[in-house]
């Protein structure tokens, strides 16, 4: 069943649900909910397919929006997702779909990689933002990812126990909690490591999503205190801290990471990557890091 | 002729002057002599910019003639004290007049810089007319024409325009009677508080036998949208209280401080017009009564039902209603404001007042900014009324029932919020802190950030993004092809 464009007649529905899902409580916090995987042929094509989101979604996702945007720059006005947007959140999507225990059995166990593999390929389709206002814009909708965790619930009895997975316990795990001596442990796990179940992927998974984290190298540059994938400068990190606008926005928003309480651990990764680098890049990224500890030392704590 | 008082003189020639505990030479009485009527009116706008016409006891004003026929301009007062005399003496040298002091007839030239302690007649004068007059300059004797009216002459005076913005005072306006019926029903169905009476006057001729009828309203607050349509109507004047007994049109002044002359009674009114229109005198003000009086009233059909007894406890407790009112809103304080590329391009033509004054705080329902005096200033978005300190209405709504607005701050129990209830049934909170200086907003990024809305269920932090996973369908690769078409 195609639509007029070739794409699923669902197309439209699906593109809703993934405002509804992922971007809106990725911006706005709370529960995201993930669909069937998109694939990449449909993550692409879902911007080209120009999906209408419902007006209160897309006023929520807005405002939201402008209010994360605020904190960085007086902007009054963010553009609307642009199809190289909708790909990237597709490509999230998948990316954590693939995490999914759920989506793997014993007939089907190269699902993951088929899934790490398309996202790779979206990825390496979007280009670079072309412009600040376009970094920024796609910075607003994926910032959310460095606080994005999930919650693994383990319930053990005197006799086994059982891991699951961002999902909450069944009743029957939970029944006679005296008599069988029920315990729950609840663990939140950051991005990093959500592929740590998939020991056969687990490097496809994070070079993934460290391809994925280059194509917003603002997201990117904040989050740099995350464990893995380590952060590595990149053409478009380094193209962003090129512009003094950009140097001053990507300060602020490491700045801010870490007021929110992440660990000061962004800027010795910053340092750590410049070493990789030489000749200019390796000088351009020095400065910002100059730049970069002189505002983490005048901002009160 | 005249000579000047010495320190230590004892002995003074003048009739009726004598020597104050400072050794100045001072009568009973002190005179002011000024050339011509207008010269007197700057003397009284002088005197009445920064005193009363109450501090002049026995205060009268005469028209006298000379010898030569000529006619001069007397202002008689009471020499209680120096100081009295002092400050009249030096408005008088600024309007062009001269001042003497004496007792009855004979009057000497007050004290100047020349001689501090007063001046004393040489020899006495042979004075035949009713006020002689001595000066270094000159020495005249004049003769009483008539005296001068001060209610009169202030009546008679052309009003100045004057742009003064309202300033809040009681109304007065004064319609033919044709236009009264109408103006009632107008003032009634807007609920604005007036008071109206019927006012009589003799007929302007022997050859009318009907009296003249004005209708006479006092209104205490005059909502300013109405102005335009009262001032503008022909038949219609709309005057604002200058003085107990006193009011002068709307967009006219007085040249001369009314509150400073305690000439009007405050049983009657005298209403002064501008454009050349003539005074009104009412000597006593009519019976009056509310407006809201005349308001159309209907008769329902049936008995009124009684309750027999109150037996059972029932409970009332309903919804409160925001509803259209066609009431005149007084207190238009705040605006919420979606556009905020139209409120910056505003606020670049905004006076320094308003954008000292005015508060602003974003919120995801878009920037309400709230000003004290009055938010007309700041033309753009949808306004609210200030019904309570914390509680705003939508501009054209009324609270039904209509309950205090302290009742139902108390209801939603809201904490230190100021709550914006709109028409479309949104009920807004937001911290009173969350409230900036405009101009601090205009010019500072940063605060800007920050500000969130909070609805009336407060959410007190941002849930993180938690990541949830579900079961899948049958078939959930279905859609994956690891490369596009056109790869």
């Amino acid at each position: 069943m195609s639509g007029t464009l070739g794409l699923p007649e669902d197309a439209g529905p699906r593109a809703e649900a993934l405002a509804r899902g992922l971007l809106l409580p990725l911006v706005t916090g709370g529960e995201l909910t993930l669909e069937r995987p998109f694939g990449a042929r449909l993550a692409l094509a879902l911007g080209q397919a120009l999906p209408v989101v419902d007006e209160a979604t897309r006023l929520a996702l807005r405002t939201a929006r402008i209010t994360a945007l605020r904190r960085l720059a007086p902007l009054d006005e963010v553009a609307e997702p642009q199809p190289e947007d909708w790909a990237l959140a597709a490509a999230l999507h998948d990316l954590l779909q693939a995490t999914n225990p759920e989506l793997t059995s014993p007939l089907t166990r190269d699902r993951p990689a088929r899934l790490v593999r398309s996202v790779v390929s979206v990825t390496s389709r979007v280009p670079h933002p072309p412009t600040l206002t376009v970094a920024l814009a796609r910075h607003s909708l994926f910032a959310g990812i460095a606080r994005l965790g999930r919650i693994d619930t383990t319930v053990r009895w005197w006799s086994g126990e059982e891991r699951c997975i961002g999902a909450a316990p069944p009743a029957r795990l939970l029944a006679l909690p005296e008599l069988r001596k029920v315990r729950v442990e609840a663990e939140r796990v950051q991005v990093p490591n959500m592929a740590t179940l998939l020991p056969d992927e687990e490097g496809a998974w994070t070079a993934a999503l460290a391809a994925w984290l280059t194509r917003s190298p603002l997201t990117d540059v904040a989050w740099a205190s995350r464990t893995s994938p380590r952060f590595r400068w990149s053409e478009a990190s380094l193209a962003l801290i090129a512009a003094p606008l950009g140097a001053a926005l990507a300060t602020r928003a490491v700045t801010l990471t870490a007021k929110a309480g992440a660990p000061p651990s962004g800027l010795a990764a910053l340092s750590a990557a410049t070493e990789e680098l030489s000749g200019a890049p390796r000088r351009l990224a020095a400065d910002f890091g100059a730049r970069l500890a002189r505002a983490v030392d005048t901002t009160p704590a | 002729m005249l000579e000047r008082v010495s320190l230590n003189q004892t002995r003074l020639r003048t009739p009726g002057l004598s020597l104050d505990p400072n050794g100045v030479a001072l009568g009973a009485r002190a005179l002011v002599l000024l050339p011509t009527l207008d010269r007197l009116t700057a003397f009284l706008a002088l005197y009445t910019a920064e005193g009363s016409l109450a501090e002049l006891s026995g205060l009268a004003i005469e028209l006298h003639e000379t010898r030569l026929k000529t006619r001069e301009v007397v202002v008689g007062f009471a020499a209680s004290n120096t100081g009295c005399v002092d400050r009249a003496a030096s408005v008088a040298r600024l309007a062009g007049g001269m001042t003497f002091t004496g007792t009855q007839r004979v009057f000497v030239q007050y004290r100047d810089a020349a001689s501090p302690l007063g001046y004393d007649l040489g020899e006495l004068p042979r004075a035949d007319g009713t006020l002689h007059l001595v000066h270094s300059n000159f020495e005249q004797t004049y003769d009483v024409v008539r005296k001068l009216d001060l209610a009169g002459l202030l009546m008679k005076l052309d009003l100045l325009a004057s742009s003064t913005a309202d300033d809040g005072r009681e109304r007065w306006i004064v319609c033919e009677a044709g236009l009264g019926p109408a103006l009632i029903h107008y003032l009634a169905r807007s609920e604005v508080q007036a008071d109206v009476g019927v006012v009589e006057w003799p007929p302007a001729s022997a050859l009318e036998t009907q009296p003249l009828r004005r209708h006479l309203f006092r209104v205490r607050a005059l909502p300013a949208r109405m102005l335009p349509l009262l001032t503008r109507t022909p038949g219609i004047r709309v005057h604002a209280l200058a003085a107990p007994g006193c009011a002068v049109e709307i967009g006219y002044r007085h040249p001369i401080q009314l509150r400073a002359c305690p000439v009007f009674s405050a049983e009657g009114l005298v209403l002064l017009g501008g454009r050349g229109a003539p005074a009104l005198r009412i000597e006593r003000l009519p019976a009056m009564g509310p407006v809201a009086a005349f308001a159309r009233v209907t008769l329902r059909d049936g008995e009124p039902l009684f309750a027999a007894r109150a037996e059972v406890a029932h409970s009332l407790e309903l919804s409160v209603r925001l509803e259209p009112s066609v009431a005149a809103p007084t207190r238009l304080h705040a605006t919420l404001v979606q556009d905020l590329a139209l409120l910056r391009q505003i606020a670049y033509e905004l006076a320094p007042r308003t954008l000292g004054e005015a508060q602003v705080a974003f919120t995801d329902a878009g920037a309400f900014v709230r000003l004290d005096r009055g938010i007309e200033s700041l033309p753009i978005g949808e306004f609210f009324e200030q019904i309570h300190p914390s509680l705003y209405v939508s501009a054209g709504h009324a609270l039904r029932p209509e309950v205090d607005g302290a009742r139902v701050l108390a209801a939603l129990d809201v904490g230190d919020c100021l709550v914006f209830l709109h028409h479309d049934g949104r009920r807004l909170a937001v911290a009173r802190d969350a409230f900036v200086p405009l101009a601090d907003a205009l010019l500072g990024a940063q605060s800007w950030t920050g500000l969130g809305s909070e609805s009336i269920a407060r959410a007190l932090e941002q849930p993180l993004p938690t990541l949830r996973l579900d079961p899948l369908d049958l078939r959930p690769m279905r859609d994956v092809s690891e490369e596009p078409d056109d790869a």
